[in-house]
């Protein structure tokens, strides 16, 4: 079994759709000549020519329109946003265009394309270019949002947003990019809507996705040692949400912790803290609680973007806080 | 070398066994093939032998004790010989331990805010409606609310008497009698292990199942003239009535599939094999072996088979198998010269037949003639949790309808 880092793992699902499927395009800010800041399209530019490798001007709202108008004539365009803090000046075609077209046309257009962009905290970037924003997408019906922890899960993922006829979001966290995981043999898509219960328990769940699936399972270790057992469920994809997935979990532990690296107010775990009380009271044996990012601007300072951000302490506490222990 | 003496399975569906009574104590001698101790499962009553000759070194179950199949009961060996408690006994026992060193929980009272509303999780307020607890009578917390683990502590810590008024509570709490002081001249016994099996399983039955008993009369003329007839031919069957009963109660149950049904929890199980239990009487109680599929076999195979298990019965080596899996029963008390009586459901069928003696009585017939008949009486005593009468009256009928005329089974 070869070990990959998540971008090679992007670029290796990236690569095969590109082989599979002509129909398939990259199209975002240095994707050609640089292979994108974090080496994904690497070599595509050469292998697939520049039909297919697109690199556009600093110009998102430009290149996100014309790939949504590209995707409604058939085309496959994975889009990249280089920071999904950019999402600003593209909304527009993602929210109102994307979104809606298979809808409004009751079904005669669809827009199968993909929108990658790096997430997260933790790079001294910033204001502008640490955020997840996950809620920004998961709030418009009409998008999935896909938000993968492990290289595996990311290839397998990636592929199933390529081949899926709407429109994914894809949110890659950018200090997952280098982390190196096992990868299975031979090709293989990940359907979207599956989440994966990454640690079986039986005192309380955690709920979580993407970088905090790591900090989750490392405070899971450590609780373990105190003789608490958590089960530690990774989403994988934010919409569809696989509901039987937490349902099964809750209705076994009965405590529910839900972590994210974003912003705690309006937040994607206060949507899935209101879905556990609404169809699972009865199940809850203490209130659902939300470990989250600070509701502050993402601090430059180290130690301060250090406190902005929850880590595996500050999981433990969460789960120590819900078992009151 | 010492031998040691383990839980037999007696059956496929046995998981574990009750030590009922020791036969010998620790230090007697005991030879092999003696039994030295009585075990009881819900079923049967059935006793384990020494592999080897040699003395009682050590009981590892006392009685009352449930022991799993495989368990150990007891070691045998050589007179004097030093017997160390295997591993196993001794991680049983410490795993007993650690649950009460965990059970050592630190509590503090139950805080009432403004009002006496008292926090209590979601689950835990489930949980206490589920055990019959008044969230009040909790006073006791690890925490800042009430949560399931402080209601099943409360529950397991709770004196039995002031438990809910549960089926099962019942059956407990109606299980000892009144104690009653001996005088001279009377004689102490201990209740065998088999009547205490079947004391809980009756006032089980009678406290769970609400019994209706329908009571009919059948003439039997044409019954008894099969079979003098058939026992005419056949040379190696002796056909009872109670053989052909099973096959035609079997025979009507497959037109009322709700009477061969059991309850389960929140469902209904409709047996697809109709399996008759067959009541025998012993000196010591009551064991019920069962005729399996009695809806696909004929008189023949069906009293030849009852022949064989009554037979074991009466020499108590039934196993576990040939007592379970009955979905209907059939009790019948004319060879005792009963009229007629009302059975108790055996749990968790739905029915139980119980039948009379055959008893010549003056009939009218249908031109308004009074002539003989031979008549028996048929009560059915059904759940009325499965079915209603109606359909009960519906199953006794049909029974009787068989039994008043034979050829109509093949209608």
């Amino acid at each position: 079994m070869s070990k990959l880092s998540m971008s090679k793992a992007i670029r290796e699902g990236l690569y095969e759709e590109m082989l599979r499927d002509e129909n398939v395009i990259v199209v975002g800010e240095d994707m050609g000549t640089m292979g994108n800041p974090f080496g994904i399209t690497l070599g595509f530019l050469d292998e697939f020519g520049p039909n297919r490798v697109i690199e556009t001007p600093i110009s998102e709202s430009s290149f996100t329109g014309m790939s949504v108008g590209a995707a409604m004539r058939g085309i496959r365009p994975v889009v990249e946003l280089m920071y999904v803090d950019f999402i600003g000046v593209a909304m527009d075609p993602i929210m109102n265009q994307a979104a809606k077209m298979r809808y409004m046309t009751g079904g005669q257009v669809n827009v199968p394309m993909v929108l990658r962009a790096p997430i997260g905290a933790g790079r001294r970037n910033a204001g502008q270019h640490s955020q997840c924003l996950e809620p920004l997408f998961t709030h418009i019906p009409g998008l999935k949002v896909v938000a993968p922890s492990t290289p595996a899960d990311a290839k397998g993922l990636i592929k199933a947003a390529v081949r899926d006829d709407d429109p994914v979001i894809f949110l890659e966290h950018k200090l997952l990019y280098a982390i190196k995981d096992e990868m299975p043999e031979g090709e293989y898509v990940i359907p979207l809507g599956k989440a994966n219960v990454v640690r079986e328990g039986k005192d309380v769940t955690i709920i979580t996705w993407s970088r905090q699936v790591l900090f989750a399972k490392e405070a899971a270790e450590e609780l373990a040692k105190e003789g608490i057992d958590v089960e530690v469920i990774d989403l994988r994809t934010l919409v569809p949400l696989d509901w039987e997935a937490i349902k099964a979990s809750v209705s076994k532990t009965h405590n529910v912790v839900v972590v994210q690296e974003g912003y705690k107010r309006s937040g994607f775990a206060g949507e899935i803290s209101s879905q556990i009380m609404e169809e699972l009271f009865d199940e809850l044996d203490s209130p659902v609680y939300r470990v989250a990012g600070l509701n502050v601007v993402p601090p430059f300072s180290p130690p301060l973007e250090d406190a902005f951000f929850p880590n595996p302490q500050d999981i433990i506490a969460g789960v120590k806080k819900v078992l009151e222990v | 070398m010492a031998t040691e003496i383990k839980m037999p399975q007696l059956g496929l569906t046995m998981t574990e066994g009750t030590i009922a009574a020791w036969l010998k104590k620790v230090g007697d001698p005991v030879a092999k093939g003696e039994p030295i101790v009585e075990i009881t499962t819900d079923k049967l009553t059935n006793e384990i032998e020494s592999e080897v000759d040699g003395v009682l070194l050590a009981i590892i179950a006392e009685e009352g004790e449930d022991v799993p199949v495989q368990g150990l009961v007891a070691i045998v060996g050589e007179p004097g010989e030093k017997v160390e408690v295997s591993g196993e006994k001794a991680e049983a026992i410490a795993t007993e331990e650690a649950p009460q060193a965990a059970a050592a929980v630190a509590v503090k009272p139950v805080e009432k805010s403004e009002g006496g509303r008292i926090k209590v999780s979601p689950l835990a307020k489930k949980t206490a409606e589920k055990l019959g607890i008044d969230l009040s009578e909790i006073t006791e917390i690890t925490g800042s609310r009430i949560r399931k683990e402080d209601v099943i502590r409360y529950s397991e810590n709770k004196p039995k008497t002031e438990a809910a008024p549960t089926a099962s509570a019942a059956v407990e709490s109606a299980a000892p009698a009144p104690v009653v002081a001996p005088v001279a001249g009377d004689i102490v016994k201990p209740l065998s292990g088999m009547r205490k099996v079947i004391g809980k399983r009756m006032v089980e039955s009678k406290v769970t199942a609400p019994h209706v008993t329908l009571t009919t009369e059948a003439n039997v003329d044409k019954m008894i003239a099969l079979r003098t007839k058939l026992n005419e031919k056949a040379k190696d069957v002796r056909m009872s009535y109670t053989d052909m009963l099973v096959k035609m109660v079997a025979t009507a149950l497959l037109h009322v599939p709700m009477m061969n049904a059991s309850i389960s929890g929140d469902n209904l199980i409709l047996h697809r094999d109709v399996n008759i239990g067959v009541a025998v009487a012993l000196d010591e109680g009551l064991v019920v072996p069962v005729v399996k599929n009695a809806e696909r076999k004929g008189f023949a195979e069906i009293s030849k088979e009852a022949k064989a298990l009554i037979g074991k019965a009466r020499e108590n080596k039934l196993s576990m198998d040939e007592l379970s899996g009955a979905t209907f029963t059939i009790s019948n008390l004319g060879g005792f010269g009963i009229d007629a009586f009302n059975p108790i459901i055996n749990l968790p069928e739905s029915g139980i037949l119980g039948v009379g003696r055959i008893v010549r009585k003056p009939i009218v017939n249908e031109n308004d003639e009074i002539v003989p008949g031979s008549m028996m009486a048929l009560s059915l005593s059904f759940d009325h949790r499965v079915v209603d009468g109606a359909l009960a009256a519906q199953l006794l009928s049909l029974i009787k309808d068989y039994v008043e005329d034979p050829d109509q089974m093949y209608m």
